[in-house]
């Protein structure tokens, strides 16, 4: 409205000419100063837009760190050592951090663990002191975590991403200054195929969460600005044209949430070079008490030192690096394995027990049951280089293994699936040789969208007669494992899965929990060499499980775990860790095998006392609550249930944390603390390059808008100033 | 006072604001198209042995000639994915293998220039790859996928596999330049394997989606 007061033509009309001539040429100065002003504008937003462009630029490598300081800011070198006795391996964990800067720091750690292994102590080291670490519940260890580094106070805290990746963090770290944390973890050795084997992870494949569980926790998360709504439906339009991912959408969302949470927070923190000193020392004590007829490790050089039934073993070198899994196998000379092995601890008032029971083996060659075998091969970006190949090999070697009256079909998936068949073809030598070069033409790249791939696997199988079975390779390498292991306990039906585990840091967890859930085994394959032996085993195991229906008579007061005992196969030893109050006596053991039944008898309470069993029984039970709440049972319970669980036994779980912190205060306040992470190797044989995104669009479209733009505006502008003086 | 002066002030500086940004966006253009031109004599040159810059003060070369077989277009691919080659024509990325050798290679474009075809690429789709040595060899899209760089700091390829990857910005019709989403467009060079391959694949798993 104020343009219709009549100050402003009054003005412009009204113009004396002595008084306007001085004021004229202040305005000629503006009409230069005006166009120079703009210019300068948009040469310094087209400036901010090259920057842009040059900030991601080409191929290079970069190691982000928030304080922007030196690369090696922080150093990191750990140590393993290992104490196996029997079947029970105490672990401490060592990790040196040195600050080779000259602030104070903060270092912040993404480490792998055994995914069976209980993790039940810590401490700090800093020069002669210690200061033991306590489990608290995970949000209040932050807190205390968080105002202890704001004090200056030295902490540290390990925290639990997944079964099988932690975080370490310490605070307060002095310029030139070493701390050292130790851990403690406790674990059960696996039997798999006449030998006993130690698993270590040293390094994590780069995790892959799918784009559909972003997306949905984008959109749960209500306080996320809705900016990225368009594009992301734009995402959901163009992957719908896909089969069956419209149909997974609302399954699983339960867990979805949770997990995802963890995985945004992970992700955040793990770092990755490619050529780092960070090296670990391994040494391991083994006193197996059996006669072993070898030792080795099928990925180190390692030297051994034998003294009667003690075995010393380090790695050759003293050290290595830690870009691949650290395993150690141990066999047992032929007619000394004992069929049962008992280990007992008792804590205030009760026993705890653990026991491996091998069946025996009465396999009997019965009538060949045809069956139908889904072969589910993961072809993502994080499969590439070694890993491929070998996955490649196991399957051609699997097709190569199936008989004449099996049907079969491969799914192949990445961010898409597509399917050899299909439907299920019968395997005669004209498919298994379409199916082999199908195979041969398969390549990794792209995302791990396993959901759909498995989905489609997992659909009812065309005739009930078959028996039907999955045979998922794979390297795990995604963060949405709660959803995976949902759908599988949720569809499996009759069917079973087995797991193949490849390349050199496979995500072990999803491997052990999805053939649990799947009723199947895992094997794991870790170098192409070992592919012939190792598929081999798989489908000795693939016949009928040996022992089925298991059952141990324990009393009443007795909890034990796992709480349904899977079905055995060949060479697959019964494990169960149980709490009890009664150890008089002896249990009772039934199976059924396929000629007859098996029963066994135990005696319990004449075994020597041995540490451990208790955190072993807790982390059991532990495991066995968290895959209540994959069956469906509310999460807060459980939670609640882990987290009384865990601070009894004093174990880091999914809700509880351990944390250290020492009372003096080290950093004067006006000094800052700055925060560096520590990178991971990226594993070996991983034959990936690491590209940025290069910036593929111009500037012209946006300039030519924008130029329409301000001449719509001039155009206004002048109409406007017409109709005004129109009105005069 | 101010009254005075704020008009003829004002649409001056908007008549040159607009006169910028158009002549902004007609250099880009422009810059695209005569530059193909240039380079496209340099290329011919090149062939015979005779290799030279496009222009004297060029700070890339042509490292291959790429040809959409849909409509014939073709353009000169130039060495460095940096802004500077970009904005002549598609870049082959430092680091990957050369277009036409064994292995990964990645060559991108801008997405309303040289690679704005990529708009209406489907799957089967066929592109046509000259390399230095002037062999022919064709190409057929085999993926077609979007990338978040906010989900994906880096790109992971796997350097082993023997694919082109051609990559720019989505979607087509933002104006935004700076775009989070990006579209990497796979294929795998043809062989005589298409009968096999049709007999296999059920129509079901033939995603034959097109982007538009």
């Amino acid at each position: 409205m104020s343009f219709k007061t009549k100050k402003i033509p009054e003005h412009l009309i009204i113009k004396p000419p002595t008084w306007d001539r001085p004021k004229k040429r202040g305005r000629w100065i503006l009409w230069l100063i005006g166009p120079i002003v703009c210019l300068g504008i948009l040469v310094l937003a087209v400036e901010s837009m090259a920057e842009e462009i040059e900030k991601p630029g080409s191929g290079q490598l970069v190691f982000r760190n928030q304080s922007g300081i030196d690369k090696a800011a922080l150093h990191v070198s750990s140590k393993l050592a290992i104490e196996i006795s029997g079947i029970v391996a105490h672990m401490t964990f060592t990790q040196e951090f040195s600050n080779h800067t000259n602030l104070w720091q903060e270092g912040i750690y993404v480490f792998p663990l055994p995914e069976t292994a209980g993790v039940n102590f810590m401490q700090i080291k800093i020069g002669e002191r210690l200061i033991k670490a306590v489990v608290k519940e995970k949000d209040e260890a932050r807190r205390i975590y968080k105002k202890a580094m704001a004090n200056g106070q030295k902490a540290a805290m390990v925290e639990q991403l997944r079964p099988n990746l932690f975080t370490q963090k310490v605070s307060n770290i002095a310029p030139g200054e070493t701390i050292i944390i130790e851990i403690r973890l406790i674990q059960h050795i696996d039997y798999v195929s006449g030998s006993f084997v130690l698993r270590f992870p040293t390094t994590i494949t780069p995790r892959y969460t799918p784009q559909r569980t972003i997306n949905r926790i984008r959109r749960d998360n209500s306080n996320e600005p809705k900016r990225n709504e368009a594009e992301l439906d734009q995402l959901e339009t163009f992957k719908s044209g896909c089969a069956f991912l419209n149909e997974t959408a609302g399954s699983g969302c339960a867990f979805t949430y949770e997990t995802t949470k963890v995985t945004d927070e992970h992700k955040t923190n793990i770092h990755y070079q490619d050529q780092l000193q960070n090296p670990i020392e391994i040494s391991i004590n083994l006193n197996s008490g059996l006669k072993l007829s070898q030792i080795t490790s099928p990925y180190h050089k390692i030297k051994v030192e034998r003294r009667d039934m003690h075995h010393k073993i380090s790695l050759r070198k003293g050290t290595t690096s830690m870009d691949r899994d650290f395993i150690l196998e141990w066999q047992p000379t032929e007619n000394n394995l004992p069929q049962t092995a008992i280990f007992r601890e008792h804590l205030e008032d009760d026993e705890y027990i653990l026991l491996m029971v091998l069946p025996p083996n009465h396999q009997t060659e019965n009538q060949y049951l045809p069956k139908e075998m889904i072969f589910i091969i993961d072809t993502s970006g994080s499969m590439g280089g070694e890993s491929i190949r070998q996955a490649k090999a196991s399957l051609s070697k699997a097709i190569q293994g199936l008989r004449r009256q099996d049907h079969f079909n491969i799914i192949e998936f990445n961010s898409l699936y597509s399917r050899l068949f299909y439907e299920s073809h019968l395997a005669n030598s004209h498919n298994k040789q379409l199916a082999l070069s199908w195979v041969n033409r398969l390549t990794a790249g792209g995302g791990t969208e396993i959901l759909p791939a498995l989905r489609a696997a997992l659909r009812p199988a065309q005739s009930n007669e078959l028996l039907k079975q999955i045979i998922f390779i794979t390297d795990g390498a995604v963060s949405n494992e709660m959803e995976l292991f949902s759908l599988i306990h949720t569809k499996l039906n009759n069917a079973k899965l087995f797991t193949v585990g490849i390349g050199s840091a496979p995500n072990s967890y999803f491997m052990r929990k999805a053939a649990q859930f799947g009723g199947g085994t895992f094997t794991h394959i870790g170098d192409a060499s070992e592919v012939h032996s190792k598929m081999n085993q798989l489908f000795e195991k693939l016949e009928n499980p040996l022992v089925r229906d298991i059952s141990i008579t324990w009393d009443s007061s007795t909890e034990s775990y796992p709480n349904r005992i899977p079905s055995l196969y060949l060479n697959e030893p019964l494990l169960v860790v149980a709490k009890t109050k009664n150890l008089k006596g002896s249990v009772k053991i039934h199976g059924l095998t396929t000629s007859k039944n098996w029963s066994q008898k135990l005696i319990l309470d004449t075994h020597k006392s041995q540490p451990g069993i208790a955190s072993l029984w807790a982390r059991a039970k532990i495991d066995s609550l968290e895959d209540e709440k994959i069956a469906g049972r509310s999460a807060e319970e459980v939670r609640k249930e882990i987290v009384n669980i865990a601070l009894k036994h004093q174990l880091v779980s999914q809700y509880t944390s351990l944390i250290a912190i020492e009372e003096i205060i080290s950093r004067p306040p006006q000094l800052k603390l700055s925060n560096s992470q520590i990178p991971n190797l990226n594993p070996r044989g991983h034959g990936t390059i690491k590209l940025n995104y290069p910036k593929t669009a111009t500037g012209g479209e946006l300039s030519f808008w924008m130029g329409c733009l301000s001449i719509m505006l001039c155009f206004i502008w002048m109409s406007r100033r017409y109709s005004l003086k129109k009105q005069i | 006072m101010i009254h005075n002066i704020r008009p003829t002030f004002i649409i001056c500086c908007l008549l040159t604001i607009t006169i910028l940004c158009w002549g902004n966006a007609l250099k880009i253009y422009f810059k695209a198209i005569a530059a193909q031109i240039l380079i496209n004599i340099t290329w011919e040159q090149t062939l015979e042995g005779n290799p030279q810059p496009p222009w004297p003060w060029a700070d890339t070369t042509p490292v291959a000639k790429i040809r959409n077989e849909k409509n014939g277009d073709s353009f000169i691919v130039l060495s460095g994915g940096k802004g500077n080659s970009l904005a002549f024509g598609p870049a082959h990325i430092d680091g990957t293998k050369h277009p036409g050798d064994k292995g990964t290679s990645v060559i991108a474009g801008h997405r309303d220039t040289h690679f704005a075809f990529l708009e209406n690429s489907e799957m089967g789709d066929r592109i046509s790859i000259q390399s230095l040595s002037g062999i022919w060899s064709s190409y057929e899209i085999n993926k077609l996928s979007i990338h978040d760089i906010r989900d994906h700091k880096f790109w992971h390829i796997d350097s082993d596999l023997d694919q082109l990857l051609l990559v720019t910005c989505y979607p087509f019709d933002t104006i935004d330049p700076n775009g989070p989403l990006r579209l990497i467009v796979t294929l795998r060079q043809t062989i005589d394997f298409d009968s096999v391959s049709a007999s296999i694949l059920s129509p079901e798993d033939r995603f034959v989606s097109s982007l538009k």
